[in-house]
Order: C-alpha cells, then sequence, then structure tokens
C-alpha cells in the first residue's frame, strides 16, 4: 500500500480509491467522447452555421438553419410521414411481436425453428431485401398483388400510390422489426418465475388468459418498455427502404426525416442545414431515451 | 410443469402450429421469392403469373453470371474483413 497516498486522505486508501476509480472509468469516457458524445456536438454546433461540404470557412448562422426549417413545407411533410410510419409500424410490432413470442414459447415442439423463421428479417440486410420487397409489391407481376387478387382485391400499383406508398413501407418495417421485439420479449418470458403460475394455479386461476392477465402482462412490464422504446428509436431510423423503393416519392408521401437530412447533407450539400434536421431527429430519439429510462425507474419494479 | 395431452390440449397445440406456420410463410416469403428468382432465366422473371419453380432451370447462369460479370468473391472477402476487425 502507498502510504503516504493513505496518510494524506481522509480515510485510509480513499484517495487511492478515487484515483483507480477515474483510471477505471477512463476509457470509456474517452471513447464514449470520442464516438457518440463528440460527433454530437459538432452536429448540434454545425447546425448553427452555414458550412457547405468543402468550405474553407465556417460561417455563423445562429438560428437561421432552424428558422428555414419552421418554414420549410418539405420539413414538415417528412416530420408528419415520420410520424406516421413511427405510428402503424409500432403498435403492428409490438403486438405481432409479442404473440409470436407466447405462441412459440407455448410451443411443445418446433420452438427454435419458429425462432429462426421469425428472426430471419432482422439477421438479413435491410437493403437488399427492400430489392426483393420491390419484386414483390410490382404492379403488374408481383407476388403481392397476386395474393391480394386471391381474395378479390384489385391490383394495386403499392409503391407508387400516395396514400399507400407509407403503409407499405411501414408494413415491411414491421416484417423485419416483429422479429427483434419477438426475442426481446421472449427474454422478458423466460425471466418470469415459474412459481407464481403454480401460485396462481393454486388460487384457482388456471385458465390462458387469467395466467396472462395476472402474471404474464404485469411481468413483462420491463420488457415491454424497453421493445416499445427500441421499436420507437427504430422506426425514426427508417432509411434504407425510402432511400431504394420510393425516394421520398410518389410527391413526397413517404419523405421521411432521414431521407430529408441525407438528401439536404449530401445531395444539395447543405450540411449545416442538415445538421439542423439530425438534431430534431436526436431529439427525438434522446426524449424516447429519457421517457424509457424514466418508466423503468419508476413503474416496472416490483422487488 | 408436464402436459397432460387431453382432446382439448391437442386442439390447442395445432391451432397454435397453425397460427405460426402462417406466420412463418408469411415471413419466409420475401427469402424464397429471392431464392426463386435465382433460378430463373431473364425471360420468366417477369412473367405475369409467379411461379415457385423455374420452367427452364438458370441455376448455374445465373450464380456464375453473379460472380463473373461483378468481382463477388472480393465483396465476400471485403465483408468478412470487415466482420473480423
Amino acid at each position: 500500500m502507498h502510504d503516504a497516498v493513505a496518510r494524506s486522505g481522509a480515510r485510509p486508501g480513499a484517495r487511492a480509491e478515487a484515483l483507480a476509480a477515474y483510471a477505471l472509468a477512463a476509457p470509456t469516457f474517452l471513447l464514449m467522447w470520442a464516438m457518440l458524445l463528440g460527433p454530437a456536438v459538432a452536429v448540434l454546433l454545425l447546425s448553427f452555421t452555414d458550412w457547405t461540404m468543402g468550405d474553407p470557412e465556417v460561417p455563423w448562422h445562429g438560428l437561421g438553419n432552424y428558422l428555414e426549417l419552421w418554414n420549410d413545407r418539405v420539413f414538415w411533410i417528412s416530420l408528419r410521414n415520420t410520424l406516421v410510419y413511427v405510428g402503424v409500424s409500432l403498435p403492428a410490432t409490438v403486438l405481432l411481436g409479442l404473440l409470436a413470442a407466447l405462441l412459440i414459447e407455448g410451443a411443445a415442439f418446433g420452438r427454435a425453428w419458429y425462432r429462426a423463421a421469425y428472426f430471419l428479417p432482422v439477421a438479413s440486410t435491410l437493403l437488399a431485401m427492400a430489392l426483393v420487397w420491390e419484386f414483390m409489391l410490382h404492379p403488374r407481376v408481383g407476388f403481392v398483388n397476386q395474393v391480394v387478387g386471391l381474395f378479390g382485391v384489385p391490383r394495386q400499383d403499392w409503391l407508387n400510390n400516395p396514400d399507400l406508398a407509407l403503409l407499405a413501407l411501414a408494413a415491411i418495417g414491421t416484417w423485419q422489426n416483429l422479429g427483434l421485439a419477438m426475442v426481446l420479449f421472449m427474454a422478458g418470458l423466460t425471466a418470469i418465475p415459474k412459481d407464481l403460475y403454480e401460485a396462481l394455479a393454486m388460487d384457482g386461476a388456471d385458465g390462458a388468459w387469467e395466467r396472462f392477465r395476472r402474471v404474464t402482462w404485469p411481468m413483462l412490464g420491463p420488457a415491454l418498455v424497453f421493445v416499445v422504446a427500441i421499436t420507437c428509436i427504430r422506426g425514426f431510423q427508417v432509411f434504407d427502404t425510402v432511400a431504394v423503393l420510393t425516394e421520398g416519392g410518389p410527391s413526397k408521401s413517404t419523405e421521411v426525416l432521414l431521407f430529408t437530412m441525407v438528401q439536404n447533407g449530401f445531395t444539395f450539400l447543405r450540411s449545416a442545414y442538415g445538421a439542423a434536421i439530425t438534431v430534431v431527429f436526436l431529439a427525438f430519439t434522446l426524449l424516447l431515451t429519457l421517457a424509457q429510462t424514466w418508466l423503468l425507474e419508476r413503474r416496472t419494479h416490483y422487488a | 410443469m408436464r402436459r397432460r395431452w387431453t382432446a382439448r390440449a391437442v386442439a390447442a397445440e395445432a391451432l397454435r402450429h397453425l397460427a405460426l406456420l402462417a406466420g412463418a410463410a408469411v415471413m419466409l416469403t420475401p427469402f424464397i421469392i429471392m431464392l426463386a428468382i435465382s433460378a430463373k432465366p431473364p425471360g420468366e422473371v417477369f412473367a405475369p403469373v409467379f411461379t415457385l419453380f423455374p420452367q427452364q432451370w438458370f441455376v448455374a447462369e445465373n450464380y456464375a453470371a453473379a460472380f463473373t460479370k461483378v468481382p463477388l468473391a472480393r465483396f465476400l472477402l471485403n465483408g468478412f474483413l470487415v466482420g473480423a476487425c
């Protein structure tokens, strides 16, 4: 032990302990700043300038970009579309994910096979699968039109109809994220102590619905909050399918935040304006994360 | 918990698998279609009615083209290198 350090502190070894704590936290602290916080702060600062890619000077622009955003029709359409996309795909993903998890976990056999089948879209590259979806949604030879035709629904040009395009993309998003919600719910399900169900049976309630309502659903609280938060954030991040399938069209009906950002930042080379859109996007993500943390701290602890 | 295979339990299990299989079919459709198209000659890809199996098998030609028209092997190696780092 270092006697000199120990003697100078209020408590023997306190200072060495503090030093060790800082030393151990330093790598994480540095990496967090280099990888996450640094770029975020850079984007925030950039959004107050009028800089374009390759410009040697960085002219200060104050709140100019945000004022322009406020008056930008495309930005509001983009924000609205993003919210509609999340509003459709979030409940669908969470409900279907929960249903799949419950059905699979209760099955007597074939669980691994079902898990793999439902998880495959999460593990695949959405960019590549978007091409398959484009083919499936083809107005003339698409598989989807052939299937809905069996039910008497007329052929649709899914991706070129302003009323349907965003819903079609939300359906693809649900298809892709459902498996993730499912595995997260499964983790939550396995964490439920079996004796709770036995206690419920002792009390005379043994129906499937009673078991779900009195034990499974309340015990899934933390998992549910996490699934909702992560599905919501992934919904806000929708980009691949828009970029491959619709490019924001027809007539801006699938324009979403990240697509508008990439177009402004990289196609129109308006880096600072793109940064301002990114700040709005980050604000939504931060808000969701804070809401998730707050809910997990407050509502979902039963221990 | 031990299962007792009453008639009701068997029916419930059958319904469960029916629902799960229907869902799995929807989830796997894009992958199946992707494989089906990769086995078809160009003329059949845009046939008005989709068939699972091609009339004329074109597997060797398509995959040979994929590996020779673009340096696909190099792309795969790139993927491994990025994954390994």
